[in-house]
């Protein structure tokens, strides 16, 4: 193994203090208001065009299904999430820029918490590089000797 | 009800050293009998915990994330100088051990690495040299298929060739990486890794799938894929997955092991292992922690082979920094591991002085986790450029390091601490040296002169500083020519026990900064070949 998994500390320690984890770590149906946010919040916040919606809505799923996340429950965060993701159109996807001088110090302290998360995911990172699905057997073995194009 | 099992030889532990010392010592006809704490994985739950981390988004899932920690996988201890060695996050107990999702890569020694005691004045001279391990590197080689190029000018030589030709190097690694080292005086050369580049006895080339703790292909070296599962069926082979060894018994005057006491893990059942010879091949931290559970009465009584005080002494690890960068140009793909990697520091050092260490790097796609970095990189002001962040990602490229240590640490047992049946577990207690803690200062120096040499726009600071510890447990039960000086001796036999053998990377008197797993391979092979007739003669 290589040293990843020193990264991994310091990344479940960021997951431990982002006040979404009650949010993330369960599963209502139908979604509560906070998780609608929240996964409105990840679509604004994230990497998919709105062309690409389908696959957006499926990993946003995904992603406020996931029950690896298990972090504190603070209530105060609902409130945060709602406040946040009101900030942004309805629908929107893929946003340009976050203008953190806008926001108030909890929704700040939250959007870049859950910036650096999203974009610390192999799935997000390899969709932004057009590569293959991690664990997708690729066969033929060139791809990672050309220039990149 | 306690089960008896009766076997010529009894194997404890079943990762690479395990494994292998089973394979072979199978080829004699005699009664084989290889146990491991943890369960026996199979082609389901391999592929299940692939799909498991996409599904969940889980980066980081593993064999065992199933698993209770104090059942299967007992945690260590050890909180010195402020920092936290969590061995549970690395290790993994069942058929294959740790090598279950090790990224393969098979470094040797140097020919000085075996001697830093009389060259150089530190740490532990070895007890049998290079030219006595060397031919054992090349079989071991040839057991886990290796595939490297000999291009690198920095090792010590070798008898035979490499299995086969290693990867191809990657465009990131033949554009940018290569030359950046070069324009700094280094030579970045193949990095040998036991994933065959063609198809190598019945496992597929690589297929680059790029998720290579599960390597779905097939082709990275796993024990249970390749030797255990050349023994299964065998009628002298018996293999237990599920059982945790709770002590070895040893006949009053303590010269010999009479039994092996142990647990079934599924339903605490008793069970006694009668074994012609015995060996221990439980990795770094719980091979020395069960000598001294088994401590008996006179020259046991602090531990089996502990006559000289040496048992837990002289353990070590390696420190993994790294670097991320921003490079301002597509990195380009992955292949899913590293082909280029360079020994430069581990010769190019004054080693009275300086702990050498490895490098290598990489475009940042597959498991850095950077989005932190990329975030904090694409913020001006008050503003987060998504865009920027981004664009940057296809961008980022990664440095990592492992750097040996003086193998200053301790293992002992800690009795405030017990696993899930009433044993303490093993405390480790570091103590970083000077020169232990200024080698990756040295390497964030060369970092940022890779990085200008690169291009790179960002460089992040050297992380961890000085921690990082926890994947390459040794040194606690360290082969030596006396009791005075270690705990086993040059055949890896327990000082003081005829019939007790241990197979793990515990035995290295002193760590180099290359990755162990061949070199435990290695003397796993020297060992079966002095372990094959010594029964019923």
């Amino acid at each position: 193994m290589s040293s990843y998994d020193w990264k991994r500390r310091e990344f479940v320690q960021v997951l431990m203090t982002l006040p979404l984890g009650y949010a993330i770590g369960c599963r209502p149906e139908p979604r509560s208001p906070a998780l609608e946010s929240l996964g409105n919040l990840v679509l604004a916040l994230g990497s998919w065009p709105t062309t690409d919606r389908d696959r957006a809505e499926e990993f946003v799923a995904r992603f406020l299904a996931a029950e690896h996340i298990v972090g504190l429950y603070l209530p105060e965060s609902e409130a945060i999430v709602r406040r946040l993701a009101d900030r942004f159109p309805d629908g929107a996807m893929a946003s340009a820029e976050l203008d953190l001088s806008l926001l108030f110090a909890d929704e700040r302290e939250l959007a870049v918490q859950l910036v650096e998360q999203l974009y610390s995911l192999i799935e997000v990172r390899f969709y932004i590089a057009n590569e293959p699905r991690w664990g997708e057997c690729l066969g033929e073995r060139t791809r990672y000797v050309q220039a990149p194009g | 009800m306690t089960q008896e099992i009766r076997a010529d030889y009894c194997i404890m532990g079943a990762g690479p050293a395990g494994a292998v010392l089973a394979y072979k010592l199978a080829a004699t006809g005699k009664q084989v009998l290889l146990l491991d704490q943890g369960p026996a994985y199979t082609e389901a739950e391999r592929s299940a915990a692939l799909h498991r981390g996409v599904e969940t988004l889980d980066d980081y899932a593993d064999y065992n994330d199933a698993e209770s920690a104090t059942t299967v996988t007992p945690h260590s201890s050890t909180e010195p100088e402020g920092q936290v060695v969590d061995w549970v996050a690395q290790r993994l107990f069942g058929i294959g051990g740790t090598a279950l999702h090790f990224e393969g890569i098979m470094g040797r020694p140097r020919e000085d690495d075996l001697m830093v005691r009389s060259l150089y004045g530190f740490g532990r001279d070895w007890p049998v040299g290079y030219a006595e391990i060397e031919p054992w590197l090349a079989r071991a080689e040839q057991e886990v298929g290796v595939a490297g190029n000999d291009d690198n000018p920095y090792a010590s030589p070798r008898s035979a060739p490499f299995p086969m030709p290693g990867h191809t190097f990657s465009y990131f690694d033949r554009e940018i990486f290569g030359p950046a080292l070069a324009s700094v005086g280094i030579t970045g050369h193949s990095c040998a890794r036991a994933i065959p580049t063609q198809p190598w006895e019945g496992r597929s080339e690589c297929l680059a799938c790029r998720a290579c703790k599960f390597c779905p292909s097939g082709a990275r070296y796993s024990p249970d894929r390749v030797h255990v599962r050349r023994i299964e069926g065998q009628e002298n082979v018996t293999i237990l997955p599920g059982v945790s060894l709770r002590r070895l018994e040893t006949s009053p005057v303590g010269d010999r092991i009479v039994a092996a006491h142990a647990v079934r893990v599924e339903d605490r059942t008793p069970l006694v292992i009668r074994a012609e010879q015995f060996v221990l091949a439980l990795g770094g931290v719980e091979t020395p922690r069960l000598l001294m559970l088994s401590a008996g009465a006179g020259d046991t009584r602090s531990g089996l082979g502990n006559a000289g005080g040496q048992l837990g002494r002289g353990f070590s690890d390696h420190v993994h920094p790294y670097v991320t960068y921003d490079l301002g140009t597509h990195a380009g793909s992955r292949l899913g591991f590293e082909t280029m990697a360079t020994d430069h520091f581990r010769t190019e050092v004054d080693r009275r002085k300086e702990n050498t260490f490895w490098m290598l790097g990489s475009p940042a796609m597959d498991w850095f986790p950077v989005g932190i970095e990329a975030a904090m990189w694409a913020t001006r002001g008050d503003a987060l450029s998504l865009e920027a962040l981004r664009e940057s990602i296809p961008r980022m490229a990664t440095l990592s390091g492992m750097v040996e240590l003086e193998g200053k640490g301790t293992l002992e047992l800690d009795p405030g601490t017990l696993d899930a049946y009433g044993s303490p577990v093993a405390r480790v207690s570091m103590t970083l040296t000077d020169r232990d803690r200024a080698a990756p200062g040295r390497m964030g120096e060369i970092a940022i002169e890779i990085g200008e040499a690169m291009g790179a726009s960002d460089i992040s600071r050297v992380t961890p500083a000085e921690t990082g510890l926890g994947y390459h447990p040794s040194g606690a039960t360290a082969m030596a020519d006396s009791p005075d000086e270690g705990v086993c001796d040059r055949d890896l036999r327990v000082f003081g026990v005829d019939n007790l053998y241990l197979a793990s990377s515990s035995v290295f008197p002193h760590l180099p900064a290359n990755p162990p797993t061949l070199t435990i391979i290695a003397l796993a092979l020297r060992l079966a070949a002095h372990l094959e007739g010594s029964v019923g003669q």
